[in-house]
């Protein structure tokens, strides 16, 4: 029996309560709500099996609620309610199918309080479908074209129907089992669903919480904080600034190295002397006030250590300043390779308070050894430069001119982590980090 | 419009100060120079004889 199309309501042929008829010429079976009873819409609603009623689903969506995805009005035909349990996890989500008289039938999901919209899929796919055994073969995370994007895998979930509601183009049966191998892409998800009677290729988009009102329902008083399809926030940020703000960067890191490459004049030198001549004095003059003067000092200390102490005196003879530098270097071989820390060299900078003759001391304070192997401090050199200049201050500006692209970059790629922190794919790179 | 161009000009000048300060080596100084340092003897201490007991 084909129903009329005035016909908007039937009588449930197992327990006679009135039933609305909202789903159109194709609806194969309608799964009576009040006695559970589903009944074959194609055979005179003749009963063909009896489901339990006390497993009705907590769903926002009611059989008959009407809303507009798309600028298209669908009304919720019917309810299915799906669990999964893998592991001692158990996830559970309710379709509702949903149909429009212009644009046939889709899917409503509620899921962690997230709406999902799905449509079938009917265009070509490469490779045309995906099993779950497709993908346990497969060593790297399957993929899969359309005409429009590309998808990569995410999840395989076999999933058992515990009730039933209302019309639908198919006959669900409750207890029945459906494998579904999804795939995410930019901003939708392609889902290869094999049951054991069909296949089917769907593609789902996630909806804005405001349609539940558009459909009469309340939303869900909450939802988790995240679902693979919802979609990134992008800040608008013009393209104008990120450029602008890297270029600049470079900029500035050019003239950084300009300025930390700029040797300066020697003024003085002391050539590597025998430690044994510690304490020793080097004069020399400076010119320059304005610019950086540096001292650095060079040892030969390996698996060693020493304290150097350094004084300072000006044209007048009053102390300039004072100060001290422990150099250690030391250097091995263990199970990862050769290591070494530490430094043979160190330096100290300071601006000359005036232009004339200088007076540099060194005393040797303290030296030692590490472990047999190390061989103590022996000859020590010093070199007095003026002129110098530094180019840290302009890598600081480089660091903050690309601090906004690189937060930008950092939250999507946070967002993008998150987004794929659900799949049940791991990659060995992932694999290691446990 | 105007906000792009004042934001390369503010860039450009951000680099040309930092320029400015490393050229000189402003706030490049070591940190660890000890420059509270005795500049010699204090002397004899009057009154005492060159004692302080």
């Amino acid at each position: 029996m084909t129903l009329s199309r005035a016909i908007r309501a039937i009588n449930c042929t197992n327990c006679g309560a009135g039933l609305d008829v909202l789903g159109g010429g194709r609806v194969s079976t309608h799964v009576c709500p009040y006695c559970g009873a589903a009944l074959d819409a194609q055979d005179n609603y003749r009963v063909i099996a009896q489901y339990d009623r006390t497993a009705r689903p907590d769903s926002p969506l009611r059989l008959g609620m009407s809303g507009q995805i798309n600028g298209v009005t669908f009304t919720v035909i019917g309810s299915i309610a799906w669990v999964e349990r893998y592991a001692g996890q158990e996830w559970v989500w309710v379709d509702h199918q949903v149909f429009s008289p212009s644009h046939g039938y889709a899917w409503l999901t509620v899921e962690d309080g997230h709406l999902i919209f799905s449509r079938r899929y009917r265009k070509p796919t490469e490779p045309d479908f995906i099993t779950s055994v497709t993908v346990e073969r497969s060593e790297s995370r399957p993929m899969v074209r359309t005409e429009a994007d590309k998808y990569t895998y995410y999840e395989t979930s076999t999933a058992m129907i515990t009730y039933a509601e209302g019309e639908f183009n198919w006959t669900p049966k409750v207890g029945d089992r459906a494998t579904a191998v999804s795939l995410l892409g930019d901003e939708d998800m392609l889902s290869f669903e094999q049951s054991a009677t069909e296949r089917e290729v769907e593609l789902s988009r996630w909806l804005p919480p405001e349609t539940y009102a558009v459909f009469g329902a309340e939303a869900p008083a909450r939802a988790s904080r995240n679902h693979p399809l919802m979609p990134y926030k992008n800040l608008r940020l013009p393209r104008y600034y990120l450029l602008a703000a890297a270029l600049l960067a470079i900029l500035a890191v050019i003239v950084g190295l300009g300025l930390s490459t700029r040797q300066g004049v020697v003024v003085a030198r002391l050539p590597a002397v025998p430690i044994s001549t510690l304490p020793v004095e080097l004069s020399f003059t400076l010119s320059d006030t304005e610019k950086l003067t540096q001292v650095a000092i060079e040892t030969d200390v390996s698996n060693s250590w020493a304290y150097i102490e350094v004084a300072l005196t000006d044209p007048d003879d009053r102390p300039v300043f004072e100060a001290g530098r422990e150099i250690g270097f030391y250097h091995g071989r263990d199970g990862d390779g050769a290591w070494s820390e530490g430094s043979r060299n160190s330096t100290l900078q300071f601006h000359a308070p005036m232009a004339g003759n200088y007076l540099l001391e060194l005393t040797l304070a303290e030296s030692g050894t590490w472990q047999r192997s190390g061989a103590a401090l022996d000859r020590i050199s010093v070199t007095v430069t003026e002129g110098r200049s530094s180019g840290l201050w302009l890598y600081l500006l480089a660091g903050g001119f690309l601090l906004v692209p690189g937060l930008i970059l950092l939250r999507y790629s946070l967002a993008n982590k998150r987004r794929w922190s659900g799949s049940d794919w791991v990659d060995e790179d992932d694999d290691d980090d446990d | 419009m105007i906000l792009r161009v004042l934001f390369l000009i503010l860039g450009l000048s951000a680099i040309a100060g930092t320029s400015w300060l490393g050229y000189y080596g402003i706030g490049r100084d070591s940190t660890d120079l000890d420059k509270s340092v005795r500049a010699g003897s204090a002397g004899r201490v009057i009154g005492t004889g060159g004692r302080i007991k």
